[in-house]
């Protein structure tokens, strides 16, 4: 029924990932209206100021925008966007790399595996 | 407040002992019948025997069990944990209790008398019944020409004044009780002969008495004794309450 | 505005002290987790936030008043046990509730009721324990008071119920008052805190929000939790 969340992290910050995952998929398309606080505190079995706090943080970096008595909506600034998308594959990026550093891979070695690996797939 | 904590204090006591109620007069039923068939002479004699065991077996016991248990279960055990989070002071609860037992009782004193009736209507024949009838009114005639309504007024209000009071002894007894953990029944027991012990005590040497004349000094210390009562409970449930 | 606070609130039993020199203020619009193992003093601070205990010393304020009939009026207690009236059936428990409690909210108790599915003439008696908790738990929540005493609310219960019950809590939780719940399963209560309150041997070792709690020790709140008590037993 709610969503689970990693351990060592702030709640928020990963509802704050949740979102933006959910903006780049499309699944809340540029411009459209977001769940209200307590629909979405409810979907991920949270508290409602949790959620008041993500949605503050993705408002504040310019991700959503308030409408008065309407709520927040997506950004329809498609520049923006492309910016997230590219922060959070950044993001993904880091964390392989980390990982695989910690294995002992050289970066060499990391974007080698990469290809062997798509290759298999294909 | 008061009268809604009555409401379902009364709706609580009466659903489980309204049953019995109605077991008690369908046995007066059956036990007119009985008296009406199998004996013939000195009918009113019988009756009245009769008649006098059940009324101090159902219009004593019956009530003294319900409040009691309706105390214990309703503000000391797990109720109390909805009883004491209500907006009600607890000297407003407690006063509930008294006047819901009190309601009780006569309700129980009322079930008594139909019973009687009921019997009576059962037991006699039709003859009886007018002689009996006609008995009644000559008593009720003599009764308006001595005037003894007063002394009967009198009479009632000593009899709900001592009633409140041997109430008030019994939540006080139960209170006491609820200080000694684990042994709530013992402690209140114990509590409550102490407490009939002292006033007893207490009656014979200030010398009062109920019969002679003076009613008024009898009246006030049955008041007295019935607010130290009800402060005994009150500073127990108030203060030093602890539910288990 | 304050929706709770405790000066220096002792509390003993004998010589024993369930709580001791307790010092807590509490805000409103907040979820807060009263955690800490049994025997820690929970249920003590509810029952004085109640009235049903009287502090040995210190005090304890709701609202800026002291436990009464004022306060009862705007708290909404849910005890860690069957504390309603076996043979009362639901249409008159609602009855009850509607005639004590002016802020009780009897279509949302409604609405609630149906969805457990249970027959409204059916007494307490003869309901399952699950259905029992579940219809303790719309009561107290179908309220609009100010503060919401939970105690326990999820000890021994089934996933499912937990997030039965987690839910009806969110769900019916307003923006204006505050929800103080007792548990010692944190890990499940976790996610919908704002904050948490460490209670060991009547002491409070920590109160904070639980983002700044996760952020500052790395772990969840359940190992912090794990973490602080495995201290105090060593």
């Amino acid at each position: 029924m709610s969503w689970t969340f990693k351990s060592d992290q702030p709640i928020y910050s990963q509802i704050v990932e949740r979102i933006q995952i959910r903006i780049v998929k499309g699944t809340y398309p540029p411009g459209s209206r977001l769940p209200s606080v307590r629909e979405l505190a409810l979907e991920a079995g949270v508290n409602p100021n949790t959620v008041q706090r993500a949605y503050a943080d993705l408002e504040q970096n310019g991700f959503l925008r308030t409408e008065r008595t309407n709520g927040k909506f997506v950004t329809d600034d498609h520049d923006m966007l492309r910016r997230l998308r590219m922060e959070l594959s950044r993001g993904y990026i880091e964390e392989l790399f980390e990982k695989m550093t910690g294995l002992g891979f050289t970066r060499q070695e990391i974007i080698e595996a990469i290809e062997a690996q798509r290759g298999e797939n294909e | 407040m008061l009268g809604k904590l009555m409401k379902y204090d009364l709706m609580s006591a009466m659903r489980s002992f309204g049953p019995l109620y109605l077991v008690l007069l369908a046995m007066s039923v059956v036990i007119g019948l009985f008296i009406r068939f199998n004996v013939t002479e000195n009918f009113l004699m019988t009756f009245l025997i009769i008649s006098y065991g059940v009324t101090m077996i159902v219009c004593w016991v019956v009530p003294i069990v319900i409040l009691t248990l309706r105390f214990k279960k309703n503000l000391l055990g797990d109720e109390g944990y909805l009883s004491f989070a209500l907006p009600v002071s607890t000297f407003e609860q407690i006063v509930a209790k008294v006047l819901s037992a009190l309601i009780i009782t006569v309700i129980c004193a009322a079930v008594v008398i139909l019973s009687f009736l009921i019997t009576g209507f059962f037991a006699a024949s039709f003859d009886q019944l007018r002689i009996a009838l006609q008995q009644l009114a000559g008593i009720f005639h003599e009764v308006l020409d001595v005037n003894l309504i007063p002394q009967l007024l009198k009479g009632l209000a000593m009899l709900i004044l001592s009633s409140v009071q041997f109430i008030t002894q019994i939540y006080a007894a139960l209170a006491i009780g609820h200080l000694f953990k684990d042994h709530e029944t013992l402690g209140a027991a114990i509590a409550f002969i102490a407490m009939s012990f002292l006033l007893s005590t207490l009656v014979n040497t200030l010398g009062i008495e109920s019969v002679a004349g003076s009613a008024g000094i009898y009246a006030l210390f049955t008041v007295a004794v019935t607010a130290v009562f009800t402060a005994v409970t009150w500073f127990i449930l108030d203060r030093n309450l602890n539910l288990g | 505005m304050n929706v709770l606070e405790c000066r220096n609130l002792t509390k003993s039993y004998g010589s024993t002290k369930a709580l001791d020199n307790v010092n807590l203020t509490l805000e409103s619009g907040r979820i807060i987790g009263l955690l800490g193992p049994n025997g820690s003093g929970k249920t003590t601070l509810i029952k004085l936030a109640n009235r049903m205990l009287v502090p040995t010393e210190g005090e304890l304020l709701i609202c800026g008043q002291k436990p009464g009939v004022e306060t009862k009026k705007i708290v909404s207690y849910l005890p860690d046990r069957n504390f309603l009236p076996e043979w009362m059936n639901c249409k008159e428990l609602i009855w009850m509730y509607e005639d004590f409690y002016k802020d009780f909210d009897t279509q949302r108790a409604v609405e609630m009721i149906r969805s457990l599915n249970i027959d409204h003439k059916m007494p307490m008696k003869k309901m399952s324990k699950g259905t029992k908790e579940k219809l303790q738990l719309i009561l107290t929540m179908s309220r609009r008071a100010k503060l919401y005493l939970l105690d326990e609310p999820i000890a021994g219960v089934d996933p499912a119920a937990r997030d039965y019950i987690l839910h009806t809590i969110l769900s019916n939780y307003d923006e204006e008052a505050s929800i103080l719940i007792s548990t010692h399963l944190i890990a499940d209560v976790e996610s919908v805190l704002d904050e948490a309150i460490f209670l060991k041997e009547g002491h409070i070792m920590l109160h904070d929000n639980v983002d700044s709690i996760r952020e500052k020790s790395g772990v969840s709140l359940d190992e912090h939790f794990r973490e602080v008590f495995r201290c105090w037993e060593n």
